[in-house]
């Protein structure tokens, strides 16, 4: 029994470790699009293209529902500083294009996609 | 002991639309302190009967998993505002203890005696037949427009009630009296907009549902969405009013007045309203609400940015279906649909009622936002309230000494959540302010502007277009002879 306990084990600690670095990815992600939004909410100030307006809400949604997919004692990342529409875009682009993003549901995760799509279209 | 109950759906549910019809036959002799008394109950057993009524399931929405729950949004909506009304003046002096106004007791007796009609019928019915839903229809028209004749009463007697404190310079001089004023104020201005949101919806059905022959729904995919959005503004409003919600509304609401302005701007563009009318009235009003939301949501952003913000599921799910619903009607993949397809869209989904309607109620979201912000439980962030501070700080110096300690620096070091510091209470009180004033022009102004310029209108049309005439009496003198018993 502890010979087979022993073999478990590493396969339990790989699979602990593959869920934390889901959740960080995923807790990742959700952080990019919240600043996504924010920044996309700040560039209506200066541009009335309506795109922003549902690039800042739906980043915001989408990021709730993201969080929904990670353990709810998922550590907490630091909040980058905002850099702007540009930059912020292309980092949400970054992180949902990283490997651990596709245990997502296919439904969350064509939204995400057609988002980011409409996030580089609209500062161009 | 009370005799049984022998009457049928249909006849407890005309009863209880002629008493309503009733109240007006002599609006003086209405007691407005009786009539809010019973007034959340009458509205909660609406509430209920119309949720257990049949209907088809509610829609999914793309990208997210859950399925909303299976309510009626619009009936849920005005119990919300009857139940915001009532925690606002319970806290008052008037209207106090004392007689509750018998009609409104028989109404609401009707009306649960219905639900337990129907819910003992229906309870194992999964799938409704057409016949079903056509009568769920009629029933809920008959409901609505109940409610709202109910409503134009009060409002009826609360003018007058008003206007007798008013010229009655002795009451005012009593503390007792002004407090009457201010809550009868209040009262006035809530029940004018559930009059406005009921009656909205009964125009829009009255009376071709009671035959079992509703009109097709304009736009119906954007006016649920609109309906479960409203629902949920108020449901977070109410029951969590917290900074991150707040920030939700304000952002889709923001978002929303933003595409329904680039809708309007087609619709001008086509021809489908008048353009010259649309152009000195209702862009400049749609511009400045769209300012002052977005004023709002700035400062709400900043209060909650820098930390996960935690908006209520529901509140999510319904700014998700809203802002889809019209990013489809505004989009062409991914750029702004152009003027051509922007025209086919407007002609073909007859939607300006449902756009129409959705700046109409723009004032609900103004007053329940009101009682948000000043709601005591209203919390934020050490460390964001001291941001937001400073930037007032700089903005006004007289106003907000730097000096003053408004934030203990152990709560912004521990990252405590604080209570709403009174100048940040002020600022966000002075914006929803400038919002109220904003929805109240827009609703004018999209109600003036929405008549179209070559319409192509049958009877039926005419009378959805009488919606921008307000008032039961009106209602009554067309409609009443053809549903009369």
């Amino acid at each position: 029994m502890n010979e087979s306990t022993d073999s478990q084990r590493p396969a339990a600690d790989t699979g602990a470790a593959a869920t934390t670095t889901r959740d960080a990815a995923l807790e990742h992600l959700a952080i990019t699009l919240a600043l996504l939004g924010d920044a996309a909410s700040r560039a209506t100030h200066t541009s009335h293209d309506v795109r922003l307006h549902i690039v800042a809400c739906q980043a915001e949604h989408l990021a709730g529902e993201v969080r929904t997919h990670t353990e709810p004692a998922t550590p907490q990342q630091p909040w980058p500083v905002d850099a702007g529409y540009a930059t912020t875009t292309a980092a949400a682009r970054r992180a949902l294009d990283v490997p651990e993003v596709r245990h997502l549901p296919v439904p969350l995760r064509a939204s995400l996609q057609w988002l980011l799509l409409l996030a580089e279209a609209a500062q161009t | 002991m009370n005799s049984p109950e022998r009457r049928s759906v249909g006849e407890l549910l005309e009863d209880t639309d002629l008493t309503a019809r009733r109240l007006l036959l002599d609006p003086d002799d209405l007691d407005t302190a009786a009539m809010i008394r019973v007034w959340p109950e009458l509205v909660q057993a609406a509430n209920e009967l119309l949720a257990s009524l049949p209907s088809r399931g509610p829609h999914a929405i793309p990208g997210v998993e859950a399925t909303p729950t299976r309510t009626d949004p619009l009936a849920e909506r005005l119990h919300l505002m009857a139940t915001a009304l009532n925690d606002n003046l319970r806290g008052r002096a008037w209207p106090g203890d004392g007689p509750a106004d018998e009609r409104l007791l028989d109404m609401t007796g009707n009306l649960v005696h219905t639900h337990d009609l129907i819910d003992r019928r229906l309870r194992d019915t999964t799938r409704p037949s057409t016949a079903m839903l056509t009568d769920a229809a009629a029933a809920r028209t008959r409901v609505l427009h109940a409610l709202y004749v109910t409503a134009h009463a009060i409002t009826l007697a609360t003018g007058a009630e008003i206007r007798d404190l008013q010229t009655n310079g002795r009451a005012l001089q009593r503390r007792s009296g002004v407090h009457k004023l201010t809550a009868l104020k209040l009262m006035a201005a809530r029940i004018d907009t559930f009059e406005q949101v009921a009656g909205a919806e009964v125009y829009q059905a009255f009376p071709k549902a009671l035959v079992g022959n509703r009109r097709d729904e304009a736009a119906p995919g954007l006016r649920m969405a609109f309906a479960a959005w409203e629902v949920e503004t108020h449901r977070a409003m109410v029951h969590e009013p917290t900074m991150a919600n707040i920030f939700e509304v304000s952002r889709v609401q923001a978002s929303t007045i933003a595409l329904t302005h680039l809708l309007f701007d087609a619709a001008g563009g086509c021809g489908a309203i008048d353009a010259g009318a649309y152009r000195a009235n209702l862009q400049p009003v749609l511009a400045a609400a769209e300012s002052a939301w977005g004023a709002l949501h700035f400062v709400a952003r900043d209060l909650t940015s820098m930390a996960p913000r935690l908006v209520a599921r529901d509140l999510r799910l319904a700014g998700t279906q809203l802002v889809h619903a019209l990013t489809q009607l505004a989009l062409d993949g991914t750029s702004v649909a152009t003027q051509t397809l922007l025209s086919e869209r407007i002609a073909s989904n007859h939607l300006l009622a449902t756009l129409v309607s959705a700046l109409e109620s723009h004032r609900d979201s103004a007053q329940v936002l009101m009682d948000a912000v000043l709601d005591p439980r209203l919390g934020i962030k050490a460390d964001a309230a001291q941001r937001v501070l400073a930037d007032l700080a700089s903005g006004n110096r007289e106003a907000l000494s730097p000096q003053e300690p408004w934030i203990d620096p152990r709560d912004i070091a521990l990252g405590r959540q604080v209570p709403l510091p009174a100048p940040v209470r002020g600022a966000l009180i002075r914006h929803v302010e400038i919002i109220d004033s904003a929805s109240r022009r827009l609703a004018t102004a999209s109600v003036d502007t929405s008549q179209p310029v070559q319409p192509p209108r049958t009877q039926d049309q005419g009378q959805v277009r009488t919606s921008t005439h307000r008032g039961a009496l009106v209602l009554d003198t067309q409609v009443a002879p053809r549903v009369a018993r």
